[in-house]
């Protein structure tokens, strides 16, 4: 817990929590316009600003973004804030005369009308619509165009968003009532054929299957009652749990719910018909700064278990094996001329090479992805922390990252142990079959011997 | 030919001085983005077909920009025996009398501004070249403390072999050889240098903590989205001598860690782009960017990124989203850069001036560097003069200079000779000064206590002749224009700002929207999201309490008696 | 603008969603617009919402969602452009060509914008004409520039 003092209040508060969280607790109103408390803080209404003094500097921070820390000293209501907020008010009442929500904000805090030129918006700028459909539901349906005054939410071309999966959640957010659901999408889905009517929630995607019985009137619809019921504000916020996964360690490694993973420790994503491929955190971490790569040229073709690439750090060498195959299109020119990037980020600007691959379908059925990938990592983690117990006099652990230069440290007879039992899954394969006389094995039949 | 070693290096070093001290005349032009648009591509062209035409005995290069755009397109000839002679203000047809005169080993008069003196290179003492004031001595170098512009505008930008000599990636090898990351850091913050695109913040602390954060990946971002209206320092680095950029950044990527570099440079420069991707390139071939940089085992990845014309995207949390592929919107901090930047990555923005600085910390010292300037401000600072002055350019003088000796000794005072109305430093947030107040000594904290900021260093100068109304609304109207539109204060209240100013401009306004002007600018100085939001007021305050005569015969009388 | 032609601009890029500037700056030097087709078809490439690409093009200067001319002037409007008389220019070409800032003739030849700084300010006035720059101008200057430009393209 966090001590912090707020208009002379002795305030305790969660660490990670902002001023507004700790002000709210003790009873003290600071007015807002563009926060959320499902969302992110965006700190751009400035209305929450509030005076705070740490280490004998006093400066204005917004409420909503500001992190609590202990012996800061908080003041909410000084005369310098007081007419601040006045003079925004005014200018809000300049630009959205007209709103219910703004006149009563500008009322709370004694502004009855503007000195400045009127314009008749409806919007004031909040961000939340935005910021709903982007960061919460992970559609995108709608963004700002354009920028300063001439700014405004919309949809792509001002036309109806393809898009948009009519969840709703832009209009449950608005303040101001400036955002509406746009019917034309419902009535466009009311022409579809009956399985292709998707109720909202599968749209969102909390339920796999459900098709709309009831015309796309959700006021009528039990479903869409009982799922309102379970959540207290728009059902949406319930999604943000699920998704806030996007990149999660696993025995201590990072893996993302966007890549396909191989065997070999070698991440896949699907870019359009063609795939691109990187190396595993697993790897990057054992191995540790990469100083040198060597590949096999762009245009060429690789079979299931052909080596890919191969990478040394740390005076080490580790031969990578391909998990699918197809021919070889791009090859990151980065990592060419700084091969150490790939360590840097392995899954991200340090991808190594992109691949057309024969067959894409039954290459990703024989990848590992979401549950199955992540329970493979598990065990592959601890496979590796009972390995070092075993080889060698480290103590290393999950928690901890491994030490950059491990793979320095070790004897080269320990190194090709690693070799064999975590990298060389591939190729292991391919010689046992090639060794019953199948030269070329499909990759049908190497996934069934798995 | 990569460099891998101190004696690749030295062979590099003696090309250089070959091609520097060359044994048939050379003569250079200046190519950057201004000697082009005078007319110098055109001077390029033709030399090189009356060299083809004629066969003649002579090498065409190529220089960079001195800073001094007006007197461009520049022409260097180098005779063997005497040391190089500086042309300004050539012409193709001055140039056809040169090339005559240099057949005749004759000394060209027409146009020669100075010799730039080397005492190293060889030469025969020629009574004429007494004549011929020295660089350090000839206006507008005089007086100059030419640190960071000394080279340009005299080596070739393209030609690492030229650097080098000029004692280039010195500074890199003795990193890599001689010092730790730590070490570096250490002399940085040694120096007191300070970050020079505007805020003054401490960039050895910068580095220090971005150095000791743990994460593998980590950023150096390179500002070059020079917006400042008015500004064109970081240009003429970039244009001049691009290799001594590249060392900074590089040696920022040793210090804290990184192996990967952006430049993020505005996107009115096209020539600047096409330009850094070509000395990217040659930094590559030489070994100097790339796979084992000078031999070492560092490695180190430069790219150059075009912005898309928004002037926030030089906030750094904006440029960073910019980067990122999103719209330039300032983030909160905290977190700061540091601590999450690009790509929730730690990350350290630098200007290019900042980044040009750090070759010469670490080559000569931070106690070396420490030594120059004020106490609280150190080094040398480019200052970009401009507006209704003798000769604009850019000075470079040490932090703390008095402001009166640039603008009347070095930049030659007022155009017509007409009286100074107002100087505004640090253009386009800092405030305008009376004549009264320019006795002052040129440092961020100087400029601080007045109410005003240094920025990056640009020195507007206006002469009677304006209206300060008009020159205040048309800042505004670019604040306006730049706005992200995140924050209401910027995006409502300049907006409104705006519009009073319009009005008293145009003479509709009444002495009660001056204390609107106040009240609004109050509130914007404190609660704006950025500092380009929280800086567009000042002009404004700082207006209204230095030239309220201005302002009062707008609202009284529709005009200022002097405009027109 | 044809798809494979943003497809193959794309692919140099790597799919990278990081480098839409680039590839919008690639297909706005090219096509001199970003149609709504085009920008349709990056989102898609990219794997990235419209609304995102379409709020980028909208947002950055350098973009621009109608047809610009063969001659994109630019008429800089930096503070000592201004004090130098950058008005006046601006007034010449708007008068000449019979357009506002940020449009362009019905002929599709030239199109006018102001720049806030081309970074030239010690010989300002200045103006670009697509990527060549204009120094020194007065109004007569830049309507000789201009006579040249027409009947260049002639």
């Amino acid at each position: 817990m966090i001590t912090l003092e707020i208009d002379g209040k002795r305030v305790e508060a969660e660490k990670g929590s902002t001023i507004l969280n700790a002000a709210q607790q003790v009873g003290i109103q600071i007015p807002y316009f563009c926060y959320h408390k499902e969302m992110e803080p965006y700190g751009g209404c400035r209305l929450c600003m509030v005076e705070v003094t740490e280490n004998g500097f006093t400066r204005l921070q917004p409420s909503c973004a500001y992190p609590v820390k202990n012996d800061i000293i908080v003041k909410t209501s000084t005369e310098r804030l007081i007419k601040g907020r006045k003079i925004l008010a005014e200018l809000l009442l300049a630009r959205c005369p007209n709103i219910d929500s703004v006149i009563n904000l500008a009322d709370s805090l004694g502004v009855k009308k503007t000195r400045f030129l009127q314009t008749d918006s409806d919007c004031v700028l909040c961000g939340l619509c935005v910021r709903v459909c982007r960061n919460v539901a992970k559609v995108g349906a709608i963004d700002f165009v354009g920028r300063g005054r001439n700014r405004r939410p919309a949809t792509p071309f001002d036309m109806p968003s393809d898009d948009c999966i009519g969840c709703g959640s832009c209009a449950y957010v608005c303040p101001t009532g400036a955002m509406k659901m746009e019917y034309e999408n419902v009535l466009r889905w009311r022409k579809l054929p009956g399985p292709l009517r998707k109720c909202r929630y599968m749209r969102m995607g909390f339920i796999s299957h459900k098709v709309c019985a009831n015309d796309f009137q959700c006021w009528n619809c039990e479903v869409d009652q009982r799922m309102e019921d379970l959540s207290t504000s728009h059902p949406v916020f319930m999604l943000r749990e699920a998704r806030a996964k996007e990149r999660e360690r696993f025995g201590g490694f990072e893996m993302l719910s966007d890549r396909l993973y191989d065997e070999g420790h070698i991440w896949v994503k699907r870019i359009n018909g063609t795939v691109r491929i990187g190396i595993d955190d697993f790897t990057r971490q054992i191995v540790g700064v990469i100083n040198d790569i060597k590949l096999p040229s762009v245009n060429s073709f690789i079979r299931q278990g052909d080596p890919l690439c191969i990478i040394s750090g740390n005076e080490k060498t580790l031969h990578m094996y391909a998990p699918l195959e197809g021919k070889i299109v791009d090859i990151n020119p980065d990592i060419i001329d700084n091969p150490s990037l790939i360590s840097m980020a392995p899954h991200r600007r340090g991808w190594i090479l992109m691949v057309e691959p024969s067959d894409i379908v039954q290459a990703s059925k024989e990848l590992l992805s979401g549950r199955s990938a992540t329970e493979w990592m598990t065990h592959e983690s601890r496979k590796f922390y009972d390995f070092v117990r075993e080889n060698t006099e480290m103590e290393l652990s999950p928690e901890r990252p491994i030490p950059p230069d491990f793979a320095r440290t070790l004897e080269p007879d320990v190194w090709n142990k690693i070799d064999q039992t975590f990298f060389m899954v591939r190729r292991k394969r391919r010689v046992k079959l090639h060794s019953i006389g199948q030269a070329y094995p499909t990759p049908k039949k190497d996934s069934k011997s798995s | 030919m990569k460099i891998q070693n101190i004696w690749d290096l030295n062979k590099l070093e003696e090309k250089g001085i070959r091609s520097l001290a060359p044994k048939r005349p050379k003569i250079s032009i200046g190519l950057s983005t201004c000697g082009v648009s005078l007319g110098a591509d055109n001077i390029f062209e033709k030399m090189n077909r009356e060299k083809e035409k004629h066969a003649l005995k002579i090498s065409i290069g190529q220089t960079g920009c001195s800073g001094f755009c007006d007197l461009e397109p520049m022409a260097i000839v180098r005779m063997p025996g005497k040391p190089p002679l500086l042309y300004t203000q050539m012409t193709v047809k001055k140039i056809k009398q040169m090339i005559q005169d240099i057949k005749r080993k004759k000394i060209t008069q027409e146009g020669l501004l100075c010799k730039i003196g080397d005492p190293a290179l060889p030469r025969r003492p020629d009574p004429l070249l007494n004549e011929i004031p020295d660089y350090q001595e000839a206006s507008p170098f005089k007086d100059q403390y030419r640190l960071l512009l000394g080279n340009c505008g005299v080596i070739d930008p393209l030609s690492v072999s030229e650097y080098v000599a000029m004692g280039g990636y010195s500074a890199l090898y003795k990193a890599f050889y001689q010092m730790s990351p730590g070490e570096v850091v250490e002399e940085v913050i040694r120096s007191g240098l300070r970050g020079r695109g505007g805020a003054w913040f401490p960039t050895g602390i910068k580095w220090d903590m971005a150095r000791k954060t743990t994460s593998e990946e980590k950023f150096v971002i390179c500002n070059a989205d020079e917006g400042d209206p008015g500004a064109y320092k970081d240009r003429t680095i970039m244009e001049g001598n691009p290799f001594k950029l590249f060392e900074g950044i590089v040696l920022a990527g040793y210090a804290i860690g990184s192996h990967l570099g952006l430049i993020y440079l505005r996107e009115e420069y096209p020539h600047t782009y096409q330009f850094l991707n070509k000395a990217i390139d040659i930094a590559k071939r030489y070994g100097l960017l790339g796979r084992n940089v000078l031999g070492s085992n560092f490695n180190f990845t430069l790219k150059v990124i075009r912005g898309g014309g928004s002037y926030v995207c030089g906030e750094e949390t904006a440029l960073m989203d910019s980067l990122e592929g999103e719209v330039g919107d300032p983030r909160l901090r905290p977190p700061f850069p540091i601590e999450k930047g690009l790509w929730e990555q730690p990350t350290i923005v630098n200007n290019v001036e900042t980044l040009a600085n750090i070759p010469l910390i670490i080559e000569h010292g931070g106690e070396w560097y420490a030594g120059i300037g004020t106490e609280k401000a150190k080094g040398t600072k480019i200052f970009s003069v401009i507006g209704q002055v003798q000769q604009p350019g850019l000075y470079e003088v040490p932090l703390g200079t008095n402001l009166e000796d640039v603008i009347f000794k070095m930049a030659g005072g007022s155009l017509n000779g007409g009286q100074i109305k107002a100087v505004q430093v640090g253009s386009p947030f800092g405030s305008f000064l009376p004549r009264e107040k320019l006795d002052i000594s040129l440092d961020p904290e100087t400029l601080r206590d007045m109410g005003s900021m240094i920025g990056s260093g640009v020195i507007v100068v206006l002469d009677q002749e304006t209206c300060l109304v008009d020159i205040l609304l048309h800042t505004l109207s670019f604040f306006v224009e730049e706005s992200c539109g995140k924050c209401a204060p910027c995006r409502e209240g300049v907006f409104q700002m705006k519009e009073i100013m319009t009005a008293i401009y145009e003479g509709r306004a009444t002495m009660k929207d001056l204390t609107d002007l106040i009240d609004l600018g109050e509130m914007i100085k404190d609660f704006a999201l950025c500092a380009l939001g929280g800086g567009a007021p000042l002009i404004i305050l700082n207006g209204i309490k230095d030239f309220r005569k201005d302002f009062e015969a707008h609202i009284t009388t529709g005009k200022c008696s002097w405009s027109s | 603008m044809e798809r494979e032609k943003i497809k193959k601009i794309v692919a140099k890029h790597r799919h990278e969603k990081a480098a839409i500037l680039a590839i919008l700056h690639e297909i706005q030097e090219e096509d001199k617009q970003l149609g709504t087709e085009s920008l349709n078809y990056i989102a898609q490439l990219l794997m990235m919402p419209v609304a995102n690409v379409y709020g980028l093009a909208s947002f950055y200067s350098a973009f621009s969602l109608r047809r610009k001319g063969n001659t994109e002037i630019r008429v800089c409007t930096g503070i000592s452009c201004h004090i130098k008389g950058s008005d006046k220019i601006m007034g010449t070409m708007k008068s000449r060509l019979n357009i506002e800032i940020g449009e362009t003739t019905w002929d599709e030849k030239f199109s006018l914008e102001k720049v806030q700084c081309l970074g030239l300010c010690a010989i300002g006035p200045n103006a670009s004409f697509n990527s060549k720059i204009h120094a020194h101008l007065d109004e007569d200057r830049i309507l000789e520039i201009l006579k040249e430009r027409m009947e260049d393209s002639e």
